[in-house]
């Protein structure tokens, strides 16, 4: 299974989840997409719509004010 | 690293002692600066900001914020009807935000709505943003300060446009019962249809 | 250090409830809901005197009302302070929760011009509707005020036009 990543640091709402919902669609099945973002409307956002959408995903805060959100499909 | 715990341990007395210092100068300012310590530490927790009550409701169909909204319209709107009531019985100012209704507050609500889309948040959210340490945010409050000096020079022009109405207290022309109960029918009813529209699906306009 | 950790995330509603009760104190306090551009205006007005503006001439400044707002807005301004507190219960919050982190404006210039143009249209709106969505959505409604509702209505028209041209922009 591999792992992308999506690097949204610095990107401010609404491109968070504009841009992770288009990577998230593009995906193959069975793989995993890491979004890194650093602002935290988005990180509630993000993981919001991954529990609508009923995907799995796992919450870190990596460093100060930088999360990783690692979204199963 | 350390050095940020250490300015975490020393924010709320620093917070505190400057409560205190306004306090000699004004109690009612020290006053407003601790509610707007309050108010910025509930809405930084709660992830709030207005601009995504109405913005992400149409681009993701995700209405979490704009029913918060709605509570908090409805709430406030409850309690400012006490508040005035009582002023108007004992002859005192209405209190309150009461503007005209023109054709200046139309093209400024849709400069406004339509400018907080690539802004990234609305005025409120700048402050919130800029607290989080957001330093593109400065570059969305100079806009504003600019945007401010601006529409203050143009507004006469604006407001030399036929169509100008004088505010209008809705319970001076409808009553209080009507007005609050209209009030909180449309709260009510837009919380629904957003709630609605939320489970209609990954939908957005 | 042991971590400083409260309980981190509020929901939505948690925040709705807190502006409800700060608003009310505010009322019964100051007479008047929080509001952030009106004082804004000022603030700018004062710096534009310093580059020799001279916005007290200006027909918004004539107003009896807008006169004596300018030529008291000083450091000690209720609705500075008000506005100061919240950027620092922001920090401070931020600070408890170990989640503060500068984030510099990035590279492309791109993102800082929509950051400032979007500050121009709604510092621009909001003089012209007498305040933002502080003021007006969460003050002037509450206020059960007219001017209130019609500019949420006009707003959410607003947004929806900025959706549409955002969408190209991105």
């Amino acid at each position: 299974m591999t792992t992308h990543t999506l690097d949204l640091l610095g990107e401010v709402c609404p491109v968070p989840l504009l841009r992770t919902k288009a990577a998230v669609t593009a995906l193959p099945a069975g793989q995993a997409l890491a979004v890194e973002t650093d602002f935290a409307r988005a990180v509630r956002n993000i993981t919001q719509w991954c529990s609508r959408q009923e995907l799995p995903y796992e919450l870190t805060e990596i460093r100060d004010g930088v999360w990783q959100i690692v979204i199963q499909k | 690293m350390n050095r940020k715990r250490i300015v975490a341990l020393l924010a709320p007395p620093a917070a505190a002692a400057i409560a205190f210092g306004l306090f000699h100068a004004s109690p009612k300012v020290a006053l407003l600066w601790l509610l707007g310590l309050a108010l910025g530490f509930g809405l930084h927790r709660s992830r709030f900001c207005v601009a995504a009550a109405f913005r992400d409701a149409i681009l993701f169909g995700d209405t979490g914020l704009t029913r918060a909204v709605l509570l908090a319209l409805a709430l406030s709107s409850a309690s400012f009807a006490i508040i005035q009531q009582k002023a108007l019985v004992s002859g005192a100012p209405l209190p309150g935000n009461l503007y005209p209704i023109s054709a200046a507050t139309v093209a400024g609500a849709l400069l406004f709505g339509a400018g907080l889309v690539p802004a990234g948040g609305c005025a409120c959210s700048t402050l919130l943003r800029l607290g989080e340490g957001h330093a593109l945010y400065l570059w969305v409050l100079a806009g504003i300060v600019a945007g401010s000096l601006a529409g203050a020079y143009h507004f006469p022009w604006w407001e030399s446009l036929a169509g100008r109405m004088a505010p209008v207290h809705l319970p001076a022309v409808i009553g209080w019962p009507a007005t609050l109960a209209g009030e909180m029918v449309l709260f009510g009813g837009l919380a629904f249809l957003a709630v609605w529209w939320e489970r209609r699906g990954a939908n957005e306009l | 250090m042991p971590p400083l950790r409260l309980p981190r995330e509020w929901p939505y509603w948690a925040g709705g409830i807190t502006i409800a009760l700060v608003n009310t104190v505010l009322m019964l306090a100051d007479g008047k809901p929080w509001g952030i551009t009106s004082m804004l205006t000022n603030a700018s007005a004062r710096v534009a005197e310093l580059v020799g503006m001279r916005p007290s001439t200006w027909g918004y400044f004539q107003s009896p009302h807008r006169e004596q707002a300018l030529s008291d807005f000083g450091w000690l301004d209720g609705s500075l302070w008000l506005n100061l507190g919240i950027v620092g219960g922001v920090l401070v919050s931020g600070l408890l929760s170990r989640e503060f982190h500068i984030r510099k404006a990035p590279r492309p210039w791109r993102k800082v011009a929509l950051a400032v143009g979007g500050g121009l249209l709604m510092g621009y709106g909001a003089r012209l509707a007498h305040g933002c969505n502080a003021g007006i959505l969460l003050g002037a409604i509450p206020s059960h005020s007219l001017q209130g509702w019609v500019f949420a209505l006009v707003t959410f028209l607003g947004v929806l036009l900025g959706v549409r041209f955002f969408r190209r922009v991105l």
